[in-house]
């Protein structure tokens, strides 16, 4: 699913965010990446939405190699795999059910196939009943469940979570992740990127610990070893 | 692409709701520019009224001598009224001349004219400008004819040159002025305007991210901004109608009051009558500023 080749991105004048990083992530798996503030794990998420280019090396996303990725196909790209961050990124003037339609309209979708399908996430997510609420009036885990939603309209192969639990309580973000495991069981490829040992080493999945830009350790079956 | 451009639409619209604030703060920057431009053609009406109202009442006199004959001076208006600068030239016979005379002066035509066997006035040919400004052109013209000053009577030609060269040089400041006055509203308004987008278009950078980061094209975002500021220019002109209709409604006693004796301002009448014309050159003008404007201030927020 995701194919990372000798991965180099340094910011001017010559900070190192991600330095020779070689990985691959198989479909259908659930990967945290995990390490401290400033170990680049949200410039590799940028890396692959393609919001940055990298210095030097190999990007490749379900057999699509973006590495040199036109700005005009940028849009396809992000259509075809979805993101959660920490901050949510809700459009705040629109409704849960408005933020979510978006994502589907700028694809050029037709309103009764929308409908359909907005309404199946938001099940799938249990906010039927926030639906024509805005992000203002629901929950920190609310607003986050509406993001996953936004994302999965696609039926992205891959998922990207950036910090996902960063804003949430502990129980809110065991339901976070929960979700995301939920969605993992049908399939989709999830990457976790974060920093919360409990959570990391609840899931019981595979690790990728990044240490100034280096990928130090890459487990299977890992554990947050910082 | 109807489909885009009618969800553009729907997402101006709630957003031109849903962002009231914003929205009204952009609205009452761009009824204070359109009122600023407003003024401007105000002002300029003002303007072109007060000197066309001066320049009727200015001309030129070219007092022939009595022994003139009429074919001469006919010859002379003919070759008057081919020039550029001359806007009529009236021939006022020497019978004329008198019934005037006798008419404005009855008291000196009473004791001077008996005496008289004859009429001393020669034939007299009133010239007026197309504008002020050309007066002094004219007189030169005139001067520098050697045929022309052979049949004239040079002593009114002083009193002329005088009173239209200071005409002309009080046009020529009072257009200088309302340029000068004009340029300035032009680019506050520009600049005001441009601005104003700026600050509407600022303060949705976030929300243009996250359109981008779900794949929005730079088409689809751009599109439903491009069309909110053409529904503020849409709705601020009406707004400024509204406003500019009672300003003019207060502020002509004033102008009666300032002009009266001197020129007929009716800024109502003129708007009235200029209405369509303004209006369709203030929603091109504003809308392809707003437009420029907008797509400017997008483009770096597009850049994600």
């Amino acid at each position: 699913m995701i194919h990372l080749k000798n991965l180099t991105k340094v910011y001017p004048p010559s900070t190192v965010a991600i330095k020779d990083v070689t990985l691959d992530v198989e479909p259908g798996e659930f990967v945290s990446i995990v390490g401290q503030s400033g170990c680049g794990k949200s410039t590799l998420v940028k890396l692959l939405m393609a919001e940055e280019r990298p210095t030097e090396g190999e990007i490749v996303i379900g057999g699509w190699n973006i590495t040199h990725i036109k700005k005009r196909e940028i849009p396809v790209l992000r259509k075809q795999i979805g993101v959660i961050f920490q901050d949510f990124k809700l459009l705040p003037k629109k409704t849960a059910f408005e933020n979510i339609r978006f994502a589907l309209e700028v694809s050029g979708h037709k309103r009764r196939e929308i409908d359909k399908v907005v309404h199946q996430v938001l099940g799938l997510v249990s906010l039927r009943d926030q639906a024509h609420q805005y992000p203002n009036q629901l929950s920190g885990g609310e607003q986050q469940r509406v993001a996953i939603a936004r994302s999965l309209v696609h039926r992205p192969k891959l998922l990207m979570a950036d910090e996902p639990t960063g804003n949430l309580d502990a129980i809110t973000s065991r339901e976070i992740i929960d979700l995301l495991q939920k969605i993992n069981d049908f399939g989709t490829t999830v990457l976790l990127v974060s920093h919360d040992r409990e959570i990391v080493n609840n899931l019981r999945r595979r690790v990728i610990t990044l240490d100034h830009g280096h990928v130090i350790s890459d487990q299977a079956r890992g554990k947050y070893v910082l | 692409m109807m489909l885009i451009f009618l969800r553009s639409v729907r997402y101006a619209l709630q957003d031109f709701v849903r962002n009231f604030w914003l929205s009204l703060a952009t609205l009452l920057v761009m009824i204070i520019v359109l009122f600023l431009v407003n003024t401007l053609i105000g002002l300029d009406y003002a303007k072109t009224a007060l000197l066309s109202e001066l320049n009727q009442r200015i001309d030129i006199a070219l007092f022939f001598k009595p022994n003139v004959q009429e074919s001469d001076v006919k010859r002379i208006q003919t070759d008057l009224e081919q020039n550029q600068a001359v806007a009529s030239v009236v021939s006022i016979s020497p019978d004329e001349g008198m019934t005037t005379l006798k008419e404005r002066y009855p008291d000196i035509a009473e004791k001077i004219l008996p005496a008289l066997n004859e009429n001393p006035l020669g034939y007299t040919l009133r010239i007026q400008a197309r504008n002020l400004e050309d007066y002094p052109t004219i007189l030169n013209t005139i001067e520098n004819n050697s045929e022309y000053m052979s049949l004239l009577d040079a002593a009114h030609q002083v009193d002329a040159r005088a009173l239209t060269e200071s005409a002309a040089s009080a046009a020529d400041k009072i257009n200088r002025i309302a340029l000068a006055l004009a340029s300035l509203f032009l680019v506050l308004s520009i600049i005001i305007m441009f601005n104003a987008i700026r600050v509407s278009i600022y303060s949705h950078r976030d929300e243009i991210a996250v359109m981008k980061l779900v794949g929005a094209t730079n088409m689809y975002i751009r599109l439903p901004y491009v069309l909110e500021s053409v529904l503020y220019v849409f709705c601020s002109l009406i707004l400024n109608s509204v406003l500019t209709f009672f300003a003019i409604k207060f502020s002509q006693p004033l102008l009666d009051r300032m002009f009266v004796g001197i020129a007929n301002i009716q800024l109502l009448e003129y708007f009235t009558a200029q209405a369509q014309p303004i209006l369709i050159a203030e929603f091109i003008a504003m809308a392809l500023l707003s437009i420029i404007s907008t797509s400017l201030a997008l483009r770096k927020h597009l850049k994600v």
